[in-house]
């Protein structure tokens, strides 16, 4: 019971608290190309999480080995890459002969979807804040669950945003900036934050 | 024919330091900068190693990208992406020696950023490596121009000091939080779009008709 009650805390801290886009802001590229492809959104958070799930347990014991390293800022990174690259060789062998259908809509952006900084973000932060299998795992979720979360809340206020009139100079990339940045305010106050005098 | 082509080639390269910058324009590599460029060494350290990751992967792409099969380009893209960080982190540790401490996971992060990892399977394995590695140099250009300026007015605004030596006695700390880095951004863009329509206007409106405007 007690790991349940942990892993679902670490997966709400990584969903509402400790959001990949708006309080780490990580992934934010990924998460522009989405809004503009809401019917891929899904599936892209399965694989996000699926990704996330299996490199994080399969890097897990590995990490232990070198956290007290000297070059662990690159050690660590490295570590998580080659498994991230060992899963997506695994899932782009299996998709393509289990899910035909599935691997022609991924065709080229699997590997894009696979190697991104919210992927290896959600697998970093755990590693960096040392913590456990479970608590690990559960942010991983959490953290994939708050990446699709974020893509809903983002492009529905930039669909809003079209219908507005925006000075030239403010449109595309700027408005979509400031308003990402408001968005993350919002959130950081939502959570209790309080501005640093 | 060829030499004009290659020559164009090298002139739009070029684009990317100002109108068609990595950061500002094409909106990439956004988070790494909101969030862990909040100094001007900060923003150097993420220059350099943006730089030692970007060139040598565009590089290896257009030159060994297209005799590699589909399912192991990118995977040979990150890795290589990954051990760039090693002399990145050495190179950067002469700037400070907890640089990569107070960056965090960010510089990290610039190794699936979307230029080693999509840009250099879509675009790089076709062209030249001579014209890759100008490219990977002005895209670099670009985002490093983006992370000083950022990284020097937020540590500027947020501490009153340049490169560590306090300069004034302006103290905002808030400026160095994540939404405050999107906001500046979004503003530099603004930027970048007025500069550019200003540049833009003089050809755009026919001669005998400013008086209408």
């Amino acid at each position: 019971m007690t790991y349940v009650f942990q892993f679902f805390t670490m997966m709400l801290t990584a969903l509402f608290v400790e959001n990949i886009v708006f309080t780490r802001s990580i992934g934010t590229s990924w998460m522009f190309y989405l809004t503009k492809r809401p019917k891929e959104l899904l599936r892209y958070v399965l694989l996000l999480m699926a990704v996330t799930t299996v490199s994080g347990v399969i890097g897990y014991p590995l990490r232990g080995m070198i956290y007290n390293s000297e070059f662990r800022h690159v050690l660590i990174p490295l570590l998580y890459i080659a498994v991230m690259a060992v899963v997506y060789v695994a899932a782009y062998f299996l998709i393509k002969k289990f899910l035909p259908d599935q691997f022609e809509h991924f065709g080229m952006t699997l590997g894009a979807a696979v190697f991104n900084c919210a992927t290896l973000g959600s697998l970093l932060i755990p590693s960096s804040e040392r913590l456990d299998l479970i608590s690990t795992v559960g942010y991983g979720i959490g953290m994939s669950l708050g990446f699709g979360f974020a893509v809903i809340m983002v492009g529905y206020g930039l669909t809003r945003l079209e219908y507005c009139r925006v000075p030239k100079i403010f449109r595309g990339i700027p408005i979509a900036l400031i308003y990402l940045g408001l968005l993350s305010l919002a959130f950081y106050g939502l959570v209790g934050h309080q501005l640093p005098t | 024919m060829i030499a004009e082509k290659e020559k164009n080639g090298f002139k739009e390269s070029l684009a990317y330091i100002f109108s068609r910058n990595p950061v500002l324009v094409l909106g990439l590599v956004i988070g790494q900068l909101a969030a862990g460029d909040t100094t001007l060494q900060n923003g150097v350290a993420l220059s350099i190693t943006y730089l030692l990751i970007t060139v040598p992967v565009l590089v290896f792409a257009s030159a060994i990208g297209k005799k590699l099969p589909d399912w192991l380009k990118i995977v040979c893209y990150a890795v290589l992406s990954a051990a760039m960080l090693l002399p990145a982190y050495f190179i950067c540790g002469s700037i400070s020696a907890t640089i990569f401490d107070s960056l965090g996971i960010y510089p990290a992060l610039l190794a699936v950023s979307t230029v080693p990892i999509v840009y250099s399977s879509k675009f790089a394995e076709k062209q030249k490596p001579s014209l890759a590695a100008v490219n990977g140099l002005c895209i670099s250009a670009g985002f490093a121009i983006t992370a000083i300026l950022l990284g020097a007015a937020r540590e500027f605004f947020g501490s009153g000091s340049l490169w560590g030596f306090k300069i004034a006695e302006a103290s905002f700390s808030a400026v160095k939080l994540p939404f405050w880095g999107f906001i500046l951004l979004g503003f530099m863009a603004a930027i970048i779009n007025w500069v550019k329509d200003i540049i833009k206007r003089p050809e755009e409106i026919p001669v005998g008709e400013e008086e209408n405007l």
